[in-house]
């Protein structure tokens, strides 16, 4: 594990660098430590020194950004960020500016906050807002760093090579992708979820339309790049991986499969389901795996399985029990529910929520949740 | 190379230049005021079985070289003269055009003028003829010539000048009636009973004219079969007895608003200092007549033909060098924009002045019933002239008040929205001190009415003293009665003066509410980590606390959750039909546990279907929390009895309403009280005798008026068996 503090006069660095902002010793400390298994060797944790006080005058996002041109901090591939930065030398500074320093050197920016997110804070918040959300819990925030930062690497790595391909395509003429969707698909090489992809831009119509306008430019320069690859990453990880319908987790799996989610953690079932697994993609992440949903269905049709536990039942797995929705147990789920991650059944729940994303269609809520904050917070 | 003119400008400038036949003639009518004429003529008459028109005036005429070289030169310059030579009239006619208007109206013209001869000193006629048919067939406006003769006269003629129109428009024929005199006469004959200041003619001319005083200028009509009644007494007695007068003047930077309130001798007034840019400022004289009760009593005329008169002649007009522009104060327009800020219930002013002089207070702000901008006065209860003098110079960058070419209003300059500025603050000056005089009164009254029930209950206690016929102990016992009574109206006078101020105090802790949420969260962050470290120590007693201390942060929580997203909600404006259950729902499970930790059930009677009709989702959350943690303290508050300790909340929708009402098995409201319970800070808990606390005494206050806001009500009901207590609202299911 490496720790860097300030870094002055230190030579260029070779791993890939998370730079954090954190304006509480304690706080750095801790996460430093929950961080540091995970690293590895390909990444370090860079802490930008907030108990300085800032060199020159005028407003901090312009002092950020010239600080964030320094040479120790050219190895930066994610930033992340404490919401209350109020304290230390940097009285004052928020996180909205270091958003906006690093949107403009390119970097992508993952938020945390101390306190524990409501269902209602939750639902209301904007994805794709540029701001990925970490989880509070300090241990599964420090996994999700690692994962994030190896991803923007990985999203990095494929979107150069999709771009050298394409570049040698349009020599032999054949046309390169018109729609986000379809940029993001074919670099994750699931070209026929193109569609798919392009009903999750509601969500973030900012991003994507930088996206199609980035890309249609094939002699991009450095910086914008990383705007292009900023993009998709944060289109990728805060909004598709996070609404259930493309890619589903778990428990939206189990859900969908009709499998119980106890009986889908077990081995011999889980393996049936093995090639359609999210996997060697940005942001995928071994702890908490995803399936990508097609694929899914193209297993269930080439087995002739209604079900994932019809398709148990064909492969000769007896005993396998059906997922219960979470508000009445005796009825099969089918969807999941986004305030409680549980299994939920068509009947209870809600789809008429109009801050998910159309693509999202497992996406649901409790129909008594719904009822009770729609008004409040605008569905 | 110069510019070219063809004969079609003469058609451009005649037919296109005004929109209707009453501006067209009153162009001619113009001419004649500035021609120092003292009286108009505008008679219809009959030639060869067609129509003709006749304006003729007895003003100074027209001599050979004022035809050659005014009439007959467009545009031309003699016309930006200030005022009239004779009476020192303000000159009304100001780019030399006007006169083309005769084109609207017919093919032919035949001007005939006697003036004298200012050569001569002898008086000679002119007479010239316009065939425009014959005009028009010429290219060059050079080359249309118009035939003319000069000949004398008798020393005796009077001077003047008579326009003949021939071959009348087609469309004009029909319409040389009635309507189009009257709107002649609103336009040359202001309502008269109105002051116009300094612009009056008779004081205005008085100071400059070297004939001496201006006589007055009218306009006759004859020949007319219907003509448009005489209604000046009329006009006089509502001026005069209107509910309150306006006036305005502007002179030089020196403003000046004065209100005066009919019966009454004293007027307010501000005087400040206004920089302007319109040169000869303003009077304005303005008469404010709501329908009131008491409105025109005792004044002598028939109310109903008052309130049909103020109906005709209601509006803010522009009378501009004596004459009245159109569209101001007409029907259909509203430049001061007081129809269109009553239609939207408008709650700030829109005059700068106002802003500056009687701003509106944030408790005004809040509640429509002292808000004085909602008491700004439709264009249907006023009527008044605002008396300008503008004038068309050279100055090609002038900002002064300027006449539409289209003698349609004014050019949107910076004068002509100073006017507007003006005009609108004076309007806002007498609906503030109309608000302020409405509450003062309806105080008045108030405490009038105490004082006369104090006086009542002495002289009760006294006759009862004197009764010959009551034994001693019936006395004593009366009179204390009556003395407790007496008591009780001086303690409820405190009450009301104290409650008031009260409320006004308690509407600034909504700021604390903001702080507080944000400074919770911050608590519940370090208490998280605090519980964690106890939770690590092994000892029961520690541990009870603990879930003890989680149990309440859970509920704190709930109630900040519960805030911020009230707080949150009041900055959206939606408001869209939503589902009654989930806010009954939601309100019970975030509060619902008050009454369930000391034994009180909260029972749900709401279809999963009904829906509350659109209306801001905070407003029924707050009246459903305020009567639903009302009967849980009522429940709680029982002391004994064998009833259930429940509490009923019921909604449901008929064809007209939205119900909602809130029953408890409590210790009731007693008939005592039933009255106060919906007054400011009244309230039957404290902290002593409330496990649950005390509010402020606000929550039925705010109950009723959030409520009323919606055009519903909210009422003691009566309640179903083994219920004590029942409040039932109900509100309209489509905006009244």
């Amino acid at each position: 594990m490496t720790v860097k503090n300030k870094g002055a006069a230190k030579p260029r660095p070779t791993r890939h660098g998370v730079l954090l902002f954190e304006d509480r010793e304690s706080n750095v400390a801790e996460f430093a430590h929950a961080l540091g298994p995970y690293l590895g060797a390909d990444l370090e944790l860079v802490v930008f020194p907030l108990n300085e006080a800032p060199a020159g005058t005028g407003p901090y996002e312009d002092q950020l950004l010239d600080a964030l041109e320094k040479p120790q901090y050219s190895n930066v591939v994610l930033v992340v960020t404490d919401r209350d930065l109020s304290t230390q030398a940097w009285g004052g500074l928020s996180e909205a500016a270091v958003t906006r320093a690093a949107s403009q050197r390119g970097l992508p920016v993952a938020c945390y906050r101390q306190a524990v997110l409501n269902v209602e804070d939750r639902l209301r918040r904007v994805p794709g807002d540029g701001q990925i959300e970490l989880p509070e819990d300090l241990e599964s925030r420090a996994a999700q760093v690692a994962v994030l930062a190896r991803g923007f690497v990985l999203l990095e790595k494929l979107v150069r090579e999709h771009q050298s391909q394409n570049r040698r395509r349009q020599r032999s003429e054949q046309s390169a992708e018109s729609t986000p969707g379809q940029l993001l698909a074919s670099i994750l090489r699931q070209p026929i979820t193109a569609s798919h992809f392009d009903s999750y831009a509601c969500a973030d119509q900012g991003a994507v339309e930088e996206i199609l306008n980035l890309s249609e430019d094939a002699t991009v320069t450095k910086k914008v790049q990383r705007r292009l690859i900023v993009a998709l990453g944060v289109w990728l990880a805060d909004v598709v991986m996070q609404y259930p319908g493309l890619l589903v987790d778990e428990v939206a799996a189990a859900s969908y499969l009709d499998i119980h989610p106890r009986d889908f953690e077990k081995p011999h079932i889980r393996t049936l389901f093995d090639a359609a697994r999210f996997r060697d993609a940005p942001f995928a992440n071994e702890a908490r795996p995803m399936w990508w949903k097609h694929l899914l269905d193209d297993l269930l049709d080439e087995a002739g399985a209604g079900t994932g536990r019809d398709l148990c039942g064909k492969q000769g797995i007896k005993r396998v029990r059906f997922c219960p929705c979470s508000v009445d147990d005796s009825i099969p789920a089918g969807y999941y529910c986004m305030a409680t991650a549980k299994p939920l059944s068509g009947e209870n729940s809600s789809g008429r929520v109009n801050w998910f994303p159309p693509g999202a269609e497992l996406a649901r809520l409790t129909k008594s949740t719904h009822r009770k904050l729609a008004p409040w917070i605008g569905s | 190379v110069a510019f070219d003119v063809e004969v079609r400008l003469l058609q451009e400038l005649g037919e296109r230049l005004v929109a209707s036949p009453d501006v067209a003639l009153l162009e001619l009518v113009k001419n004649a005021s500035d021609a120092d004429a003292v009286r108009c003529d505008l008679a219809k008459a009959s030639k060869f079985g067609r129509t003709t028109l006749q304006i003729s005036d007895d003003g100074a005429g027209m001599s050979e070289a004022d035809f050659r070289e005014r009439w007959m030169r467009i545009a031309a310059s003699s016309k930006t003269q200030r005022f009239t030579p004779h009476y020192k009239r303000p000159v009304t006619g100001q780019k030399g055009i006007g006169r083309f208007a005769i084109r609207f109206l017919g093919g032919a013209v035949k001007l005939e003028s006697v003036a004298v001869d200012p050569k001569t000193g002898e008086k000679r006629k002119l007479e010239a003829f316009f065939d425009w048919r014959r005009l028009d067939k010429k290219l060059h406006l050079r080359d249309a010539k118009v035939p003319y003769r000069v000949s004398a006269v008798p020393a005796d003629w009077h001077t003047g000048t008579r326009l003949t129109i021939y071959r009348l428009k087609s469309d004009l024929e029909e319409s040389v009636d009635k309507s189009l005199l009257t709107r002649v006469l609103e336009i040359v004959s202001p309502i008269r009973a109105l002051r116009a200041g300094r612009f009056s003619r008779l004081q205005s001319n008085a100071e400059h004219s070297q004939r001496g005083i201006d006589p007055g200028f009218e306009v006759t009509f004859s020949g007319f079969s219907s003509l448009p009644e005489e209604t000046t007494d009329l006009a006089e007695s509502v001026v005069k007895n209107a509910w309150a007068r306006l006036t305005i003047s502007l002179e030089g930077g020196r403003l000046a608003y004065d209100v005066r309130f009919q019966g009454e001798n004293v007027s307010h007034k501000i005087r400040r200092h206004f920089s302007n840019t319109i040169t000869s400022g303003l009077y304005a004289d303005i008469v404010y007549a709501p329908k009131r009760k008491d409105s025109f009593k005792g004044v002598g005329v028939d109310r109903r033909e008052v309130w049909s008169w103020i109906r005709r002649n209601s509006g803010i007009g522009v009378v501009d060098n004596g004459f009245r522009i159109r569209p101001y104060g007409f029907t259909d327009d509203d430049w001061l924009y007081l129809n269109q800020d009553a239609a939207h219930n408008r709650r700030d002013w829109r005059s700068s002045i106002a802003e500056k002089e009687f701003p509106i207070s944030p408790v005004e702000q809040a509640r429509p019933g002292l808000n004085p901008a909602l008491n700004v006065p439709t264009t249907y209860q006023v009527i008044g002239i605002v008396n300008v003098s503008s004038r068309v110079g050279d100055d090609a960058n002038s900002r002064d008040l300027t006449p539409a070419m289209d003698r349609e209003g004014f050019l949107i300059n910076q004068a002509y929205l100073e006017m507007v500025d003006v005009v609108r603050g004076g309007v806002e000056f007498l609906a503030r001190v109309d608000k302020t005089r409405q509450l003062e009164i309806a105080e008045a009254q108030a405490l009038a009415l105490r004082h006369e029930l104090r006086d009542d209950l002495a002289v009760t206690v006294d006759a009862i003293k004197e009764d010959p016929r009551l034994a001693k102990q019936e006395k004593a016992a009366l009179v204390e009665h009556y003395s407790h009574l007496a008591q009780r109206v001086v303690e409820q006078e405190e009450y009301d003066r104290s409650a008031r101020q009260r409320l006004e105090i308690a509407s600034s802790l909504g700021v604390v509410a903001g702080f507080m949420t944000h400074e919770a969260e911050r608590i519940f962050l370090g208490l998280d980590r605090v519980l964690v470290q106890i939770g690590a120590v092994d000892n029961p007693k520690l541990q009870a606390a603990v879930s003890e201390i989680k149990a309440a942060r859970e509920q704190l929580d709930a109630y900040i959750r519960y805030t911020r997203l009230f707080i949150d909600s009041l900055r959206s404006d939606r408001t869209d039909s939503f589902s009654a259950l989930g806010q009954i729902e939601w309100i019970r499970d975030q509060f619902g546990h008050l009454g369930a930790s000391r034994g009180v059930e909260t029972v749900i009677d709401c279809d999963e279907d009904v829906l509350v009709p659109a209306m801001p989702v905070a407003l029924y959350s707050a009246v459903l929390l305020n009567l639903y943690t009302n009967a849980l303290k009522a429940v709680i508050a029982r002391t004994s009895g064998s009833r259930k300790n429940q509490v009923l909340i019921r909604a449901w929708n008929d064809s007209k309403s939205h119900h909602l009402s809130v029953q408890d098995t409590g210790v009731g409201v007693s008939a005592a009280i039933r009255e106060r319970i919906w007054d400011p800070f009244f309230t039957t808990t404290s902290r002593v005798n409330s496990p649950l606390g005390t509010g402020m005494g606000l929550g039925l206050t705010l109950v009723r008026d959030l409520i009323s806001r919606i055009g519903g009500r909210v009422d003691l009901d009566e309640p179903e068996a083994g219920f004590s207590t029942c409040f039932h609202a109900s509100m309209p299911r489509r905006s009244s």
